[in-house]
């Protein structure tokens, strides 16, 4: 023999797929959750014909108010969940973030985003039931397309830049750098970013979209 | 200030108000959560079937069986000096890899020949197939200088992801689409209270009334089956041999999913709270089923949840139909749970419409 390979394993160590799978599939049927929570939010209002003066836009006319509104309770609920994934991940061992308050700041994103996501397409859709049937096809495929298990650099480039637009692809790729890797804020910085960004994006959105309604309610 | 409160408020009342949601978001981490982590809770596999075809029965033979037989990953179910067919034993015995050694084999070791021993990998599932393959390559390739070990893989060879993954997806979609298009028939029914009407119409016959809602949706899922057809030529996959089983399960499926969507119909009255109790019940169905984390490395909670919806059936045969090319007779054991399925949600359904129209 002319040499002799050696192969290391690193991170995942005892390839565990207990700890490779689990924690991404909590976060994503909590994107699910809020998606399906919120695509309601507002569309029940105009379903309810409480979008006018009498009914919501009594207490305020401001779509920042009423967005707040409608994601405060969410975000706080959130925490509930956030709190069972820690008590359950410490019942099935799962290894502990070096960092957990960047895992947490991350977690937190991910719930801001996904709500926004969720009352952006409530606004647009005026009808529960299609707001809720559209954002299923948004929400079903999205651990598929957030290239966790099949990296997005092997789909093709329309596929991977859909994965890029939901909120659960760069929080996936921090949870995995913390979880395993042992990642500190430096290091996910850009998938920090890209969470800011998507909130940024359908922040803007949602209030565009809700002053244009409520001048039209007016 | 005051304004902002009583705008909350009125916010959480409307979110207590739909208690479908609120049993979902509050219990639904607590229970997925546990349930996802039931399935995986091993980590690694242990103990996945294994065949042994043992031609030369030496001593040296056996000590190789042996240290095969003493990892945690493989579970030797037969060792054997006989051929073997192994594409047969493999649908038979649901076995993830076979190991042969030929005859004469310690003569051959003794006189430094290196034999060839062959390593077959049931290549259907590719995350069990791989824990397998590493399992047998720890065992057998420390042992390089007494003989060659050749890797083959059986079915799915080329370890094409696509041809692993796609048989699920169409499934899943299959399911989703019957059971919420014949739940929102169902609850719309009721929300503009026509189901009184057409019960009287069908004579009061439940049976009647469920076959003219449910079949026009059956019926159209064979347009979804064509549909599905030509997908597979456009991606080249080749066709399951048996075209007839596979018409017939997935009838089986729809008919089951068509039945949970009416009991979805019926018990929550709003098409919207039918969409939202179904789109959460399915999340776990493929985490579940065993298509990529074998069934029976599931804890026993978990498997119960598999075995209660019909994706794990369906999904389970539909593969070895189509990757393993097998028989009815190969996938009999799915084929009556799929009835027994069939038969309960028949009977649940119709129940729950005797009861809503007393």
């Amino acid at each position: 023999d002319a040499f002799r390979t050696n192969t290391f394993m690193l991170y995942n160590r005892g390839s565990n797929y207990l700890y490779f799978l689990w924690p991404a599939l909590v976060f994503s049927s909590l994107q699910q959750l809020l998606l399906l929570a919120l695509a309601v939010s507002f569309s029940r209002e105009y379903a309810a014909g409480t979008f006018n003066q009498q009914g919501l836009l009594g207490y305020s006319h401001s779509p920042w108010v009423l967005i707040f509104v409608k994601w405060l309770p969410y975000f706080l609920m959130s925490f509930w969940t956030i709190g069972v994934y820690f008590g359950v991940s410490i019942c099935f061992r799962i290894p502990f973030p070096a960092h957990p308050l960047l895992l947490l700041s991350a977690q937190l994103l991910l719930v801001i985003g996904a709500c926004l996501l969720g009352i952006t397409y409530s606004i647009i859709y005026p009808a529960p039931l299609k707001a809720s049937q559209l954002l299923m096809s948004i929400a079903s495929p999205a651990f598929t397309l957030s290239g966790f298990t099949w990296p997005s650099g092997q789909a093709p480039v329309i596929l991977a830049a859909l994965g890029r637009i939901v909120p659960l692809t760069p929080y996936l790729q921090v949870m995995r750098m913390t979880l395993l890797q042992k990642a500190t804020w430096q290091d996910v910085l850009p998938q920090l970013g890209h969470q800011v960004l998507l909130i940024a994006v359908y922040l803007t959105l949602a209030v565009v979209l809700l002053k244009s309604k409520i001048k039209k309610a007016l | 200030m005051n304004r902002l409160l009583s705008l909350m408020q009125q916010e959480l009342r409307l979110f207590l108000s739909n208690k479908v949601m609120m049993i979902l978001y509050l219990g639904g981490p607590v229970l997925y959560g546990a349930m996802f982590g039931l399935v995986y809770v091993k980590g690694k596999f242990t103990d996945l079937p294994v065949i042994v075809i043992d031609k030369d029965h030496s001593p040296t033979s056996i000590k190789l069986v042996d240290m095969l037989d003493e990892t945690d990953v493989l579970k030797l179910t037969r060792v054997t000096p006989d051929n073997v067919d192994l594409e047969k034993a493999f649908l038979a015995e649901a076995a993830f890899g076979a190991v042969v050694i030929p005859d004469h084999f310690e003569a051959d070791v003794l006189r430094g020949r290196r034999p060839e021993v062959n390593a077959y990998i049931n290549n259907t599932n590719l995350l069990a197939a791989g824990y397998v393959n590493r399992a047998i390559q720890a065992v057998l390739g420390s042992k390089k200088e007494m003989f060659h070990l050749t890797t083959i893989r059986l079915f799915n060879r080329a370890s094409n992801y696509f041809m692993y993954i796609w048989p699920s997806y169409l499934a899943i979609i299959l399911q989703s689409v019957v059971m919420v298009v014949v739940a929102l028939s169902f609850a719309t029914m009721q929300e503009t209270g026509t189901l009184g009407k057409l019960y009287a119409e069908s004579g009061y016959s439940a049976a009647r009334l469920m076959a003219g809602k449910i079949l026009p949706y059956i019926l159209f899922s064979f347009v979804l089956l064509g549909i599905y057809g030509l997908y597979f030529f456009l991606f080249r996959q080749s066709f399951p041999l048996h075209t007839g089983i596979v018409i017939m399960i997935t009838l089986l499926f729809t008919l089951t999913n068509s039945f949970i969507g009416m009991i979805a119909g019926l018990l929550f009255k709003s098409q919207l709270s039918a969409l939202q109790f179904l789109m959460i019940l399915s999340m776990p169905v493929y985490i579940s089923s065993g298509f990529s984390w074998p069934f029976d490395q599931d804890g026993p909670l978990a498997r119960l949840f598999g075995f209660i919806f019909p994706y794990m059936p369906y999904v389970n045969g539909f593969r070895i139909l189509l990757i393993e090319q097998g028989r009815a007779a190969d996938i009999s054991d799915y084929i009556w749970m799929q009835c027994l399925q069939l038969v309960g949600y028949f009977l649940a359904a119709v129940g729950i419409l005797r009861y809503i129209k007393k």
